[in-house]
């Protein structure tokens, strides 16, 4: 801090002023005539310069020998104007007239497009408003070269696993840095609250995002910094990409502008499965107890009219549900000291089933104000709410959907008296008695002080809070299938997270020598602060379910809670220069010293380089026409990862809550590592940009290298330490892919069709892990030294056997036996390649847009369907008293028999032992989890001006969108998009997750 | 002049917010650091050694408390953990998560005993509370390796909490150890206050049972009579009065408590039947052989036993020793009980006697126990008569499986009662013992497996 201090001493007294010099006065506007602020004038090959005030104006003393000024803004062309002899000045700027010369935000600033050298993918808001999805994360899905982005579950409001250029970490968290308006988000963010005291519903499937408090529509852009450079300024916690995003401001030109934004739709399940009816079921039962050795259950009477006949399915899925978004927003213009943007929205979307409806209240308060001619502040504000009342879980074979997948479809939903019946493999639709409410409160404040105190010296210092609040009320009903042993349970809980943020920023920008070298230099000192607090109460014995908070319980059965902290402080520096904006080069080092770490080893250096080369600004490319830009890029970077593990996972500790006979005691349980520190990334990428045609045509390739060295594990350490495991730095991973872009504006006239298309590929492979210890997944993966992260390790199915409809299995080992010792490497959950194809099309009022994206190449095991339970088993559970699982028609009908033994896709219906061998995990349940899927489809219509302004608006917009209209899979599960875990153990494992949603709307957006 | 204004205005900016270095110095708020323990809470570290005892930080743990009666005739399995079915079957993989629990839980127990130890060396530390201290962790100690030692055959003697690779000291090695821990927890242990915390006459008991294991006759003998001797303990005849309230009962002399806070002993859960009060998974029911031991008028039965009729759902007999009505996880589990000193006194008598079937010490202490459950006092009884006592009062106690492996069998008195068992089932001599945890070996090398795994 006080080395910051003097290093702003010693720039403000090397600078004086010069005395032999005349006065010039100016106003700088752009093409619209609207001032221009904070515009750098400087004197052409002097040290002299100023910056335009709120009006637009400047006075400054120049040398009597000078004969030029430059005047230059960010996104605005430069211009050269020369003296001679007035001292009055009126400059007009116009805009970088190709999306080439955009501004870029780059994490503590911005960046001319064109200087960039580091791997950097933008996003404008309007890509991804009236996208029908609570996440924003889903909304930029399949738009960004080089991210893979996929949807845990169809659950509204769930998190999504973002992967900027893949996965580098085992342990220690794959989710990359989110940064809004400069406010980096909490890393403890993704909430998993837990769902009460039954083991099977221990946990709400996969958690609580908070981005889906972020209200699309008011995102201005996303940067994602995707290489190590660009990166690396994010130092200890850039190694999994940063997600860059920027709210609306308001505008100091233009006119204010009031929009309503509204749409409304209805949606369906993306895919429907069809499972036996109760005579088909009966049918299987039968089938399979004889095949058993046991005689037939039902006779053929009772097969063919059973007493009751449920498709459970259609009882616990809503089909046809509502989903509504309402946005008002206000955009401040014209005023040159003050912006104002304001907004409120509201979301409401029906969950898949008949329960996990979520809704989203939001409003958004964002201001700038100049001070005066060389003060300014603002402040950026997001309050927002979101409700939820979940299904008891998700992705876990025990949640309702799953189950309604094997419920048996003979038995009825309720008893004559009208109380739930019992089903064998529970009823599903009991298991929604249970009441699961899940509110998430968020309050983002960051407030901003900036001062120009020379030309081309900024100060700007932040504060930034992030306040959020997560508070769980679960009830399971005196009569649910939960609460019914405990008369009545529930729970309630909250999480608080208090992340607090100081930036202090110096920036520096100058042109210099004779205004061909650009420097542009940053030094920044961070603080950030996080604190969560957990509470917990359980209790049982209810009075009545019309009472259902826990002062009406008569058993307080637990209560608990926690408080933990971590704090990052960091310095920063960072320079880029640009030659004649021929040859640049970007150079930045962060220093991060983090309290999760030792002493020893806490402060941690992250130095990243880069380098790029305008070729096509070179002197003998200036005839060629039909080449636009020709941008070479190399970056080398380091980058650091310390999410995932535990706030004190270096101390050696006494934990508490060792008791007995209710006294409190304590005991040494974490044995510590001193030598613990942040797994590090070193990543090279080079890239190149082309742009053909006057950038009509545009080309984006990249490729990188991102090896990972020093990766968190907790390995197992001998028992008779007293320890069980160690957290430390061990094991490499080594990553690389292509990230391909190319868009083009095929036809600009009347007609006019833009495309843009994205390819990635991603491969990564384990190097090293302690001792060449492979690391056991909880289901069907394992992670092992030359085999991709979290590769499929299984025993390899080899069909059905012709002569008795069991399964047959390769016996790698040879000892006749098929078991453990015969699992090998069968496929990684990683596709070969995947991205999106985005095609606009425009005439006259008329838009059409649609965008598609695949993933080609990738393994899904379907953990739902494996097993003596799942709904591909045949009976598999059968004995003389355990009745079969319902299964998937599908797989009834290409079941062995004696009848089609050949054709045989799957199995003899059998159980017992036989049924536990054919229904074994193994790969008969590995499925390609290729996938193309019509993501989304919109024909909108844009009045004509005159109309518009007829009706009172100045614009309007009316459209109708389809999301997740087709999909082309060979997956025989759900979804093949949404059936992904977030663990690198559980990738590509799909345990029956609610799969997404088809959703058709009606919109319109209104500007007045 | 704007300037200076611009400098103040940032100096006062800076000035604001200034970090300094100790603001990454942050402390859990759960867990304390090794610098802030002391000998004032010594106290506390000991309570921990409590909680190791009853599970400490390894889940399932406390399924250890009735593996010697799974492994053996008193119970079987029926579903659903298929590890307690290897046990059962005297089939045990390498990979069993229960029985690597059955290894990682003493050690937990025996490094906290460690800490004790070291930490009581302080002489600041009052007396009487480092000998408590001293007294509690010896004792667990040496319970601990013994628990480890009658289920894998001899183990590491582990003196730090170093991580390092430590070999196998041979079981002879490790009996030594339990009786040096015993004698020196005799030296510091005081009288029996309250039988939920280690006492002077429970290192005692211990003591008997392992001299009686090693057939060191007169010594289990001499401490199990000076049990007795100390007149704070008693066989009754009210059965179920002391099953409900073992707290303070003369039939306990050591019991780990459990309270419905802690809530950490599922154990009545997988012994019991789902219709029994507090519930059960019916996982392991009790076996028909030990049902077909007990004699006419036992009192016992109906207190330690329950039949569950057809045609309820997995009929058959279950255990209701650790009954707990409330179904809060807060039974007791039984270290060491009075009844079972009577019966160390007995057996040793038995040898001492030169196996004297009238021998009056032995059959006193032997129909001590029996007269009070409700049956005929022998007027001559042997081994058998007296392992088979043990087998009914000591019922899913977690001492069958080491009875089996000591006694001879009475037909075939060249092998084991075990060694017979087990080759009934055509098992094989190895499964006697446990396997060594393949993931313990896996992590050290220096670890060997027991033969035949």
């Amino acid at each position: 801090m006080r080395r910051l201090f003097m290093l702003c001493l010693c720039l403000l007294s090397i600078i004086h002023s010069n005395a032999q010099s005349k006065l010039i006065t100016g106003k700088v506007t752009d093409a619209k005539g609207t001032p221009v602020i904070n515009a750098s004038v400087i004197v052409k090959g002097a040290d002299v310069g100023t910056t335009t005030n709120t009006e637009g104006q400047f006075s400054l003393n120049v040398p009597a020998n000078a004969n030029a000024i430059i005047v230059s803004y960010v996104g605005l062309e430069p211009k050269e104007i020369a003296l001679q002899g007035n001292t009055i000045f009126s400059v007009s700027l116009v805009q970088a007239n190709t999306n080439l010369e955009e501004v870029v935000v780059v994490g503590y600033g911005l960046q001319s497009a064109r200087r960039v050298t580091t791997s950097i993918a933008k996003i404008s808001g309007d890509e991804i408003r009236n996208q029908p999805v609570a996440n924003l994360a889903q909304a930029i899905q399949g738009r960004v070269a080089g991210v893979q982005i996929s949807a845990g579950s169809g659950r509204p409001g769930a998190p999504i696993a973002v992967n900027v250029r893949g996965r580098s970490s085992i342990q220690a968290g794959n989710n990359p840095l989110y940064v809004i308006d400069g406010l980096i988000l909490a890393s403890n963010n993704d909430f998993r609250p837990s769902l009460g005291t039954i083991a099977s519903q221990a946990a709400a499937g996969a958690g609580v995002s908070p981005l889906a408090n972020i209200n699309p529509d008011d995102i201005e852009s996303i940067e994602v910094l995707k290489d190590a450079a660009a990166a690396a300024i994010y130092g200890s916690r850039g190694s999994n990409g940063v997600v860059m995003i920027t709210t609306k401001r308001g505008s100091r030109s233009n006119k204010s502008q009031i929009s309503v934004n509204s749409y409304y739709g209805k949606q369906s399940l993306t895919t429907r499965r069809d499972v036996l009816n109760a005579t088909e079921y009966r049918q299987l039962y039968n089938e399979a107890r004889v095949n058993t050795g046991l005689t037939p259950i039902f006779t053929q009477a009772e097969v063919n009219q059973p007493t009751a006949d449920v498709n459970w399915l259609n009882e616990i899925i809503s089909d046809n549900s509502d989903i509504h978004n309402t946005q008002v927003s206000i955009t401040s213009g014209g005023d040159r000291r003050t912006q104002i943007y304001a907004s409120l929205g509201y979301l409401s979307q029906d969950g898949a089933l008949i329960k996990g409806g979520f809704k989203r209240y939001s409003g958004r308060f964002n201001l700038d104000h100049s001070v005066n001619d060389w003060f300014r502040v603002g402040n950026s504000s997001g309050l927002s709410r979101t409700e939820r009342n979940e299904t008891p879980a998700d992705n876990s074979i025990w949640s309702p959907f799953p189950r309604g997948l094997i419920a048996r479809p003979d038995q009825p939903i309720y008893k004559a008296d009208g109380t739930f019946a019992v089903n064998d493999f529970n009823n599903p639709l009991h298991m929604f008695q249970t009441d699961n409410f899940i509110n998430l409160l968020n309050l983002a404040n960051l407030f901003y002080g900036e001062a120009s105190i020379l030309p081309g010296l900024k100060f700007r210092s932040s504060l930034g809070i992030d306040y959020t609040v997560l508070d769980q009320r679960i009830y399971n009903p005196i009569t649910s299938l939960a609460g019914q042993g405990s008369n009545g349970s529930g729970t309630a809980g909250s999480v608080t997270t208090q992340n607090y943020i100081l930036t202090q920023n110096l920036g520096y920008s100058k042109m210099l020598f004779n205004n061909n070298l650009s420097v542009d230099a940053t030094a920044v000192y961070e603080f950030q602060k996080n604190r969560r607090e957990d509470m917990r109460v359980d209790a049982n014995s209810f009075a009545s379910d019309g009472t259902p908070f826990i002062v009406s319980a008569a058993k307080i059965a637990t209560g608990s809670s926690t408080l933990t902290d971590f704090s990052i402080s960091s310095l920063l520096g960072r320079v880029n220069l640009a030659w004649q904006n021929k040859y640049l080069l970007g150079a930045s080092i962060r220093r991060d010293g983090s309290s999760k770490f030792p002493e020893e080893g806490r402060y941690g250096i992250f130095p990243a380089v880069s380098i790029g080369w305008n070729i096509h600004r070179e002197k003998f490319f200036e005839n060629t026409r039909a080449v636009s830009q020709i941008k070479l890029r190399a970056s080398y970077g380091q980058t650091g990862n310390q999410e995932g593990i535990a706030n004190f996972a270096s101390r050696r500790l006494f934990g508490t809550g060792f008791n007995y006979f209710d006294q409190p005691g304590f005991a040494l349980s974490a044995p510590g590592n001193p030598d613990l520190k942040w797994e590090t990334t070193n990543q090279y990428d080079i890239g190149v940009d082309l742009g053909f045609f006057k950038d009509r045509l545009r080309i984006s390739a990249d490729y990188y290298r991102k090896d990972t060295r020093d990766l968190l594990i907790n390995r197992s350490v001998p028992a008779t330490s007293g320890f069980l495991t160690i957290t430390q730095n061990i094991g490499s991973l080594e990553a690389n892919g292509w990230d391909f872009l190319l868009s083009a504006d095929v036809l600009n006239k009347d007609l006019q069709w833009t495309t843009s298309l994205n390819l990635n590929t991603y491969n990564n492979k384990v190097t090293k892990l302690y001792n060449g210890q492979p690391i056991a997944g909880t289901f069907a993966t394992q992670i092992g030294v030359g085999q991709p992260l979290g590769a499929f390790f299984l025993i390899e199915a080899s069909g059905v056997d012709p002569a008795t409809g069991d399964m047959l299995y390769k016996d790698v080992n040879g000892d006749n036996i098929i078991g453990g010792l015969d699992r090998q490497y069968l496929g990684s959950p990683l596709p070969n390649w995947y991205g999106g194809f985005t095609n606009t099309l425009s005439y006259k009022g008329f838009d059409l847009s649609g965008f598609f994206q695949f993933s080609v190449g990738n393994k899904i095991y379907n953990n739902a369907a494996e097993g003596t339970g799942g709904y591909a088993s045949l009976g598999g559970n059968v004995s003389a008293s355990a009745p079969a699982a319902n299964v998937f028609r599908e797989v009834f009908e290409g079941r062995w028999t004696t009848a089609n033994k050949e054709n045989a896709k799957y199995p003899r219906p059998v159980g017992g032992a036989r049924g536990a061998f054919n229904t074994q995990r193994s790969s008969r349940f590995l499925e390609d989890g290729s996938y193309g899927r019509l993501k989304n489809l919109t024909l909108g219509y844009t009045f004509s001006p005159s109309l518009s302004k007829r009706l009172g608006m100045s614009s309007a917009r009316f459209y109708v969108s389809g999301q997740n209209l087709f999909t082309w899979t060979k997956y025989s599960g759900f979804d093949p998009e949404v059936s992904t875990d977030f663990t690198v153990n559980n990738a590509g494992v799909d345990q029956g997750a609610i799969p997404q949603m088809k959703t058709i709307t009606v919109g319109l957006n209104v500007n007045f | 002049m704007d300037m200076i204004k611009k400098i103040f205005a940032i100096a006062m900016v800076l000035g604001c917010f200034t970090a300094c270095k100790k603001q990454l110095d942050l402390n859990p708020t759960a867990s304390l650091s090794p610098e802030t323990v002391g000998p004032a809470d010594i106290n506390k570290l000991v309570t921990g050694i409590y909680d190791a005892l009853q599970n400490g930080n390894v889940s399932f743990y406390y399924l250890s408390a009735v593996t010697e009666d799974l492994s053996s005739d008193n119970l079987r399995y029926r579903a659903t953990f298929f590890q307690h079915g290897e046990v059962d079957n005297n089939a045990i993989l390498s990979n069993n998560v229960l029985t690597q629990r059955y290894f990682i839980g003493p050690y937990n127990i025996i490094q906290r005993c460690n800490d004790v130890i070291e930490l009581a060396q302080n002489p600041t530390i009052p007396e009487a509370t480092r000998k408590t201290a001293l007294g509690t962790a010896y004792f667990s100690r040496a319970y601990a390796y013994y628990k480890l030692v009658t289920l894998f055959g001899g183990v590491p003697i582990v003196n730090t909490r170093t991580i390092d690779f430590v070999s196998r000291n041979t079981e002879a090695e490790v009996f030594d150890k339990i009786v040096a821990d015993l004698q020196l927890a005799i030296s510091n242990a005081s009288t029996i206050s309250s039988n939920a915390y280690v006492s002077l006459e429970a290192a005692k008991g211990l003591l008997a049972r392992v001299y009686l294991l090693r057939k060191d006759y007169a010594n289990a003998k001499k401490f199990a009579d000076e049990v007795i001797a100390s007149g704070k303990f008693s066989v009754t005849t009210n059965y179920e009065t002391w099953l409900n309230n073992p707290v303070g009962s003369g039939e306990v002399i050591f019991a780990l408590q459990y309270t419905p806070t802690e809530a950490e002993n599922s154990l009545a859960f997988f012994l019991q039947h789902p219709t029994m009060p507090g519930g059960g998974r019916s996982e392991l029911p009790v076996d028909n052989s030990l049902i077909a031991a007990f004699e006419a008028n036992d009192i016992r039965k109906a207190s330690i036993v329950q039949e569950i009729v057809a045609p309820v759902a997995n009929a058959g007999w279950y255990v209701k020793k650790y009954r707990d009505p409330a179904g809060a996880a807060a039974h007791p589990m039984f270290v060491l009980r009075t009844a079972e000193i009577y019966l160390i006194a007995a057996e040793a008598q038995y040898f001492i006697s030169n196996q004297n079937n009238t021998d009056a010490v032995m059959l006193q202490r032997l129909n001590e126990v029996r007269t009070k459950r409700g049956l005929t006092a022998l007027t001559t009884a042997n081994l058998y008569d007296i392992i088979k006592e043990r087998r009914i009062e000591l019922a899913f106690e977690n001492l069958r499986w080491t009875d089996m492996k000591r006694t001879p069998d009475q037909t075939n008195p060249s092998k084991s009662m075990a060694l017979v068992f087990v080759e009934a089932k055509t098992r094989r001599p190895q499964d006697l013992l446990y396997p060594i945890p393949q993931q313990e070996i896996d992590v050290n090398p220096s670890l060997i497996q027991n033969p035949g795994y």
